[in-house]
């Protein structure tokens, strides 16, 4: 540990700066102490982290290490485009907060012009979005196969800092239609699944989710089957 | 270019964001500071001797591990165990020929480990990313020994202590390979039954939720 320790407080003000997404996956009974101790919870991050592409669900970031609350344990990542805080309680709840990548690419060049502009809430990058939502569900199903929660779950899911902005590709190298773009601040998405459900179907849930994304971004019909093929090519590597 | 809806320009813009996707990618794996578990560095070094055995059992150790990992040649270590990203010397880098990396691998790894070998050119220097995906079934075993290296019937892992590559050191990583196994065939028998609509979940839905005792508990970070 070489630098100092950011405080959270700090972290999350530079998450909140720019648009990002606010995650929470938790059972629904409280229980404070559902998972034994906080060594437990730090075990369940790292044996269910997903990590389907170069950047894991959740990251865990060697650099601050994993830091113990009171009833929980929390992990900071602030490197490159990646600004990230989770915090896993021993009620089994799961919180992540991390900032749209695509604001803090900085200055972007578009490859076909000579044009370069600043990337802060300009986009939302559309395989990025099938990605984080496949992990995310992903990540649900693992603990759901850990016994983290009892028959049900709740998965919540925001988009904060949406309005205006409009679903490009990936490093917005090209727009995908200039009619995609979306009119509302934040999106809100929330399921409460079975555990058998979320097991057997978290794929087809995060197709959903990104659907409901989709169409909150002026984008009525989506075609499902590229998403699923986009989606299988990911999960295959 | 803007890209108009219909699936002619979708198809079309597939292939971009195939490009955008990989640049993404190579540029967070190449810039990455430090080894992990799923992520090996290694110095430039041509496709020959020694290294053919070490990077095969690096692999095969990626592929039995939850979600595979990646090899990165072309990172050298520096005295503080961080990682410099110098690249590779030309003929080191032109010794790589996916084709041959593929079939040299294939004779060791049983059952047969899939991976892809990426050249690439990232800020006027050259790396070879090796993408490997975690086992379908089965774990990887090694099938025929190699030198001092390779050995039939040992399986590999990377270790759960520190970032690197050995046959399976404790019972933690042995429990840890047979539970991602049941896992995958548990959860493959649970998606039949749900697709043929065999699965009846017993359990009525409660309407019970403290949603408020979770929101108070995150307060201070939302």
């Amino acid at each position: 540990m070489t630098e100092p320790i950011p405080a959270v407080q700090e972290i999350v003000a530079k998450i909140k700066s720019q648009g990002f997404w606010e995650i929470t996956i938790r059972p629904l009974k409280f229980n404070k102490t559902r998972i034994e101790s906080l060594n437990e919870c730090k075990l369940l991050i790292e044996e269910n982290k997903v990590r389907l592409r170069g950047w894991d669900y959740p990251h865990i970031s060697n650099k601050y290490g994993v830091r113990s609350g009171k009833d929980w344990v929390e992990n900071l990542t602030d490197w490159s485009d990646k600004v990230e805080i989770w915090r896993m309680y021993q009620s089994g709840q799961f919180v992540h907060l991390f900032g749209c990548r695509e604001d803090w690419w900085g200055e972007v060049r578009i490859f076909w012009s000579k044009q370069t502009y600043t990337t802060p809430r300009y986009g939302l990058s559309l395989l990025s979005t099938l990605y984080t939502f496949t992990e995310i569900y992903e990540f649900a199903a693992r603990l759901a196969k850990r016994n983290v929660f009892d028959d049900f779950l709740n998965i919540s899911t925001t988009l904060h800092g949406m309005k205006a902005r409009r679903l490009v590709t990936l490093d917005m190298n090209r727009s995908l239609n200039d009619n995609h773009i979306c009119d509302i601040d934040e999106i809100s998405l929330s399921k409460t699944p079975t555990v058998e459900q979320v097991i057997g179907k978290s794929n087809e849930y995060a197709i959903d989710g990104t659907l409901a994304v989709f169409e909150r971004f002026n984008w009525l019909n989506v075609p499902k089957q590229v998403l699923e093929e986009e989606q299988s090519k990911f999960l295959k590597g | 270019m803007i890209l108009r809806r219909g699936s002619k320009s979708l198809l079309y813009n597939e292939f971009f964001i195939f490009l955008a996707m990989s640049e993404s990618e190579i540029k967070t794996l190449i810039e990455y500071p430090n080894e992990e578990r799923h992520l090996e560095f290694k110095r430039s070094k041509a496709w020959d001797g020694d290294f053919k055995a070490k990077t095969t059992k690096s692999i095969m150790a990626l592929a039995n591990l939850r979600d595979g990992g990646w090899i990165v040649i072309g990172k050298e270590e520096r005295s503080d165990r961080t990682f410099e990203t110098v690249g590779m010397t030309p003929d080191d880098y032109d010794s790589f020929d996916p084709d041959n990396i593929k079939a040299f691998v294939y004779g060791y790894a049983k059952p047969p480990v899939s991976f892809q070998v990426l050249k690439n050119e990232y800020q006027g220097k050259k790396f070879i990313l090796i993408k490997v995906e975690e086992f379908d079934e089965l774990p990887i075993i090694c099938q025929k020994d190699c030198g001092e290296i390779l050995y039939a019937g040992e399986i590999y892992v990377r270790s759960k202590g520190k970032p690197e590559t050995i046959h399976i050191p404790t019972e933690a990583e042995m429990r840890e390979i047979i539970e991602n196994t049941i896992d995958k065939g548990v959860r493959k028998f649970v998606q039949r039954l749900q697709r043929t609509g065999l699965w009846v979940s017993s359990t009525p839905f409660s309407a019970s939720d403290d949603e408020d005792d979770y929101r108070r508990q995150r307060a201070d970070l939302i």
